[in-house]
């Protein structure tokens, strides 16, 4: 048992137990991976006899002179700017306050943490209701400040902005979490230490507590802008079925949707889902690089 | 005094933002208990006159909700037990066995993880439409019937308990596969409930591939029924508030009860990066 | 059951040998441990008696059986981890009959032995509490009664006491005495403290550097070290080792020409330095210089220098307190000449051949 070398009969013993998970991860991860990269340089692609009029860029062609997918590629890094920062930013804050408190701090962390296990359709229909042009409580709150009411979900210069808070208030408990998490790991003794040398509590949030929690800082913006890129639930239950008025939500992921659900052009979808990948893939190598160089463990 | 002040801007803050987190669940549960015109005043009323209970029965019987329901549970309990099981088989045989290749299809495996999900939708529906399952409880539940970021934490967690054991519990006559079940796994209880239930959310909540792969009303799933519900129900709101509890509030409770695991989950899970 | 290794090699990485040709035999009934520096190889035998480490060469016999092929649990041996590998969810009576269980012996009459068996252990007032409400003490026992619960052909333990205080330690090296004299069964035990292994074995075997030192009762081990390294290794305070040049004058009158020729290194035991002859035979009468040193209760240490070397004795407490130096005698006993190789050539029984 100790020192044991991989066996024939242990490698097939072996195969037995990962034979389930193999199978079906073969079939729905590894295989449809190689298929989307295939399909992505299919011409003429019949989905009913399979048939495959031959291999190009021509769907490389059609996104770049999409304006559709212009669109789409705008609107999801508008989106991904306003959301991941403020996240970020805001889970951080509520963390830091969350570690200093006591009393309730089970409760309130219960309360942030609430709209993470929500199903994200229920919860973009009460939204959709908060932001009712007439009715809605957004709008009747900023009244108390003078803003006249906005058409938020038929506006479409307030459309995403309506996306954007929402899925900031939905994102804010997943964070808030593993900044805790991270504030927890922190070694109280570097506090000790910091202060024997003099720091005051300023200076410690600044020279311990930042540095120390750049690793998970980084993460969660990581996880966040993938997160981010691939926003459709939001978009879809907040405006019951369409891409945002004038097509202002229309994200990457929507127009892969659409592609491929309401206008059946396979291969296209699939290659707007490689250029996602691609995208993806860019903000992994940065997260290699980054943390390779610039954050402290 | 400085200190106390400052403590009790802590608390005001911390609960601002907590009031802010409640409201839409709030404004939810009021707007399900008004009249129709209660839903419209303005300005808008908190607590309705007489509470409206009516609107839960309603709303379950407008659309199949039971039916959706009775889906739902059959995809998230089949979905969930069924990739437990293929994990924790794939888990251990990882952290545990020796066999030829283990590091290079580890290595693939880690690597697929970096593919967006949303990529894989469209062959894996072209396959499940030649397997004849779409509009079937097979294309809710299989493709998801293996994960390999469940087989990855609970690797994790298996390979974190002693060695010793695993050569006490041989030494004591038990086979790997009593082993695994009699000792590895309740010995790994916490994570495993963990992955189990942070499973359990986003197989209830899935929407977009059950949105794709389901054609009939009968096959819907809760959100994609409540989705549906939307165009039937129009400006109705205290009815749709009303449905989007009923799909909200089994998970609230599930999270009432398992917090602890949620959150260790969380942290197991989202650290790994 | 008696154990016999056969020429066993071992070799983790099939390039540099972990343990040469291991050859011995091991008394059926005896307590038997294995003792020797971190990295010696002690671990190592264990499991390859174990069955846990197959054997890169050689045989490993059970009695007359041919165990080499054989796997831990075919090999029917009791093993208890230095961790104690307890499984931390069942209960101690669930852990002790855990065993039984895998034999599929029915509930009640697996229960039965576990009570049987926790009793021998005197854990038998715990049985329904779980491992981690357990002092390690106890879980130690509990982990003795587990690897007894399958009538085992032998009962290992891999540094039993390392994770006890000191005091546990004492109290739990004679608990594994008393249970197996009670229970008769081949046992062998890995340790580095050679109090541990001379206060309970009946055989020691000494590991180093992949080989056995040595193998034979406490006593041999202290009063005849086949080497310099076993010498070394066992004693406390550590002996007195000087070039065996700095003593050959006084040593002339009784030591062969022959052997003293070939000593290189001499050993000198603390209490083999005394300031009388008491007539038990001594082997020289040298003249040194006295620093009286320490006392700690009952012991007494005093350094002596001779021919520029320092000699640590623990027979001068009577010696006045001002006396500076004097003549020093060597008692055969706990003298020992080394050759070049380490080998013993005089001292203990072999200094008369």
């Amino acid at each position: 048992m100790i020192n044991e070398k991989p066996t024939i009969k242990s490698s097939l013993k072996a195969l037995l137990y990962l034979l389930p998970m193999l199978v079906i991860t073969v079939m729905f991860n590894i295989w449809p991976i190689i298929s989307s990269f295939l399909m992505s340089f299919y011409k003429d692609y019949n989905f009913y006899t399979d048939e495959v009029g031959g291999l190009g860029f021509d769907n490389f062609l059609y996104l770049w002179n999409d304006p559709d997918f212009h669109l789409a590629v705008r609107n999801t890094l508008i989106f991904v700017a306003g959301v991941v920062p403020t996240t970020v930013i805001l889970s951080l804050v509520i963390a830091l306050l969350l570690n200093q408190i006591k009393v309730f701090s089970g409760f309130f962390r219960t309360v942030y943490f609430l709209p993470f296990v929500t199903s994200t359709v229920a919860i973009a229909m009460v939204w959709n209701w908060i932001y009712h042009s007439d009715y809605g409580l957004m709008n009747y709150f900023l009244g108390f400040f003078g803003v006249h009411p906005i058409n938020w979900l038929t506006n479409p210069h307030y459309s995403l902005l309506a996306l954007i808070i929402m899925s900031i208030w939905k994102g804010l408990g997943f964070n808030i979490i593993l900044f805790l998490v991270g504030l927890n790991n922190i070694d109280k003794g570097y506090y000790n230490a910091a202060e024997i040398d003099g720091a005051n509590a300023l200076q410690r949030f600044w020279n311990v507590t930042i540095p120390l929690l750049s690793p998970i800082t980084f993460l969660v913006s990581v996880n966040g802008i993938i997160g981010s890129f691939k926003v459709f639930d939001q978009i879809f239950a907040l405006f019951q079925g369409t891409p945002g008025p004038g097509k202002a939500d229309l994200t990457i992921v929507y127009y892969l949707y659409q592609k491929f659900y309401t206008e059946y052009k396979y291969p296209v979808a699939a290659a707007s889902g490689v250029v996602l990948f691609f995208l993806i893939l860019l903000v992994t190598l940065v997260q290699m690089w980054y943390s390779r160089k610039h954050v402290h463990y | 005094m400085a200190k106390k002040l400052s403590k009790i801007l802590l608390y005001a803050i911390v609960t601002l933002g907590a009031i802010t987190m409640l409201i839409p669940f709030l404004w939810m549960l009021s707007t399900s208990l008004k009249t129709a015109p209660e839903t419209i005043k303005v300005p808008p009323i908190w607590i309705p006159k007489s509470l409206q209970w009516g609107n839960y029965i309603k709303a379950w019987s407008e659309a199949p909700f039971a039916r959706y329901f009775v889906n739902s549970v059959v995809v998230t309990s089949v979905t969930t037990v069924g990739q437990l099981f293929t994990s924790i088989l794939a888990a251990f045989a990882f952290a545990r066995l020796k066999f030829f290749g283990k590091n290079l299809i580890f290595v693939i495996f880690l690597g697929t993880m970096m593919i967006p999900g949303e990529m894989l939708i469209i062959p894996n529906f072209v396959t499940l439409s030649k397997l004849g399952m779409i509009d079937h409880y097979a294309a809710l539940i299989v493709p998801w019937l293996a994960s390999f970021f469940t087989v990855f934490t609970l690797r994790q967690a298996f390979q974190s308990t002693p060695e010793q054991i695993y050569y006490a519990a041989k030494m004591d006559g038990a086979t790997d596969w009593k082993y695994l079940w009699t000792v590895l796994v309740p010995m790994s209880k916490s994570t495993i409930t963990a992955v189990t239930v942070l499973q359990v959310i986003g197989s209830w909540n899935a929407f977009m591939w059950p949105l794709i792969v389901t054609n009939t009303e009968t096959m819907r799933t809760l959100p994609v029924g409540l989705q549906a519900f939307t165009t039937d129900a129009g400006t109705e709101y205290q009815l749709l508030m009303a449905a989007s509890t009923f799909v909200i509030i089994p998970m609230v409770i599930l999270y009432m009860f398992l917090q602890k695991y949620i959150i260790a989950g969380i942290s197991k899970a989202g650290l790994k990066g | 059951m008696k154990v016999t290794f056969k020429d066993v090699t071992l070799s983790y990485d099939g390039k540099k040998d972990t343990l040469k040709h291991l050859n011995f035999e091991i008394p059926d009934g005896s307590l038997v441990s294995l003792l020797g520096p971190s990295g010696g190889g002690k671990t190592t035998t264990l499991n390859l008696i174990s069955g846990l480490l197959p054997a890169t060469k050689g045989q490993i016999f059970f009695g007359d059986d041919d165990v080499t092929k054989k796997d831990a649990l075919a090999r029917k041996v009791g093993m208890v981890f230095q961790n104690y590998a307890l499984y931390p969810h069942l209960s101690v009576r669930d852990n002790i009959a855990f065993p039984l269980k895998m034999q599929k012996v029915k509930k009640a009459e697996r229960y039965k032995r576990a009570e049987e068996l926790a009793k021998l252990v005197h854990v038998d007032d715990q049985l329904d509490k779980k491992p981690g409400e357990l002092s390690g003490g106890q879980q130690q026992r509990v982990a003795i009664a587990r690897a007894l619960a399958k009538s085992p052909s032998l009962l290992l333990l891999d540094e039993p006491l390392s994770n006890l205080d000191a005091r546990l330690r004492i109290e739990m090296r004679q608990e594994i005495r008393r249970i197996q004299r009670e229970t008769g069964v081949t046992t062998i035990f890995v340790t580095h403290d050679q109090d541990e292994a001379l206060h309970i074995s009946d055989n020691i075997m000494v590991l180093a550097h992949g080989t056995i030192q040595q193998f034979s009762t406490p006593t041999a081990l202290y009063e005849e070290p086949s080497n310099l390294f076993v010498a070394k290794f066992i004693g406390e305070p550590v002996i007195n080792t000087l070039p065996a040049e700095a003593l050959k004058a006084d040593l002339v009158a009784s030591v062969p020409a022959s052997i003293l020729a070939r000593a290189v290194t001499a050993g000198v035991r603390s209490e083999a330095i005394v300031p009388f002859d008491n007539g038990q035979g001594m082997v020289a009468a040298i003249h040194a210089g006295l620093r009286h040193a320490q006392k700690y209760g009952r012991e007494a240490t005093a350094e002596l220098s001779y021919n520029g070397e320092v000699l640590l004795s623990t027979e001068m407490a009577d010696l006045p307190q001002a006396q500076t130096e004097g003549d020093f005698f060597l008692t055969k006993a706990g003298f020992f000449l080394f050759d070049e190789a380490g080998a013993l050539i005089f001292g203990g029984d072999s200094h008369d051949q």
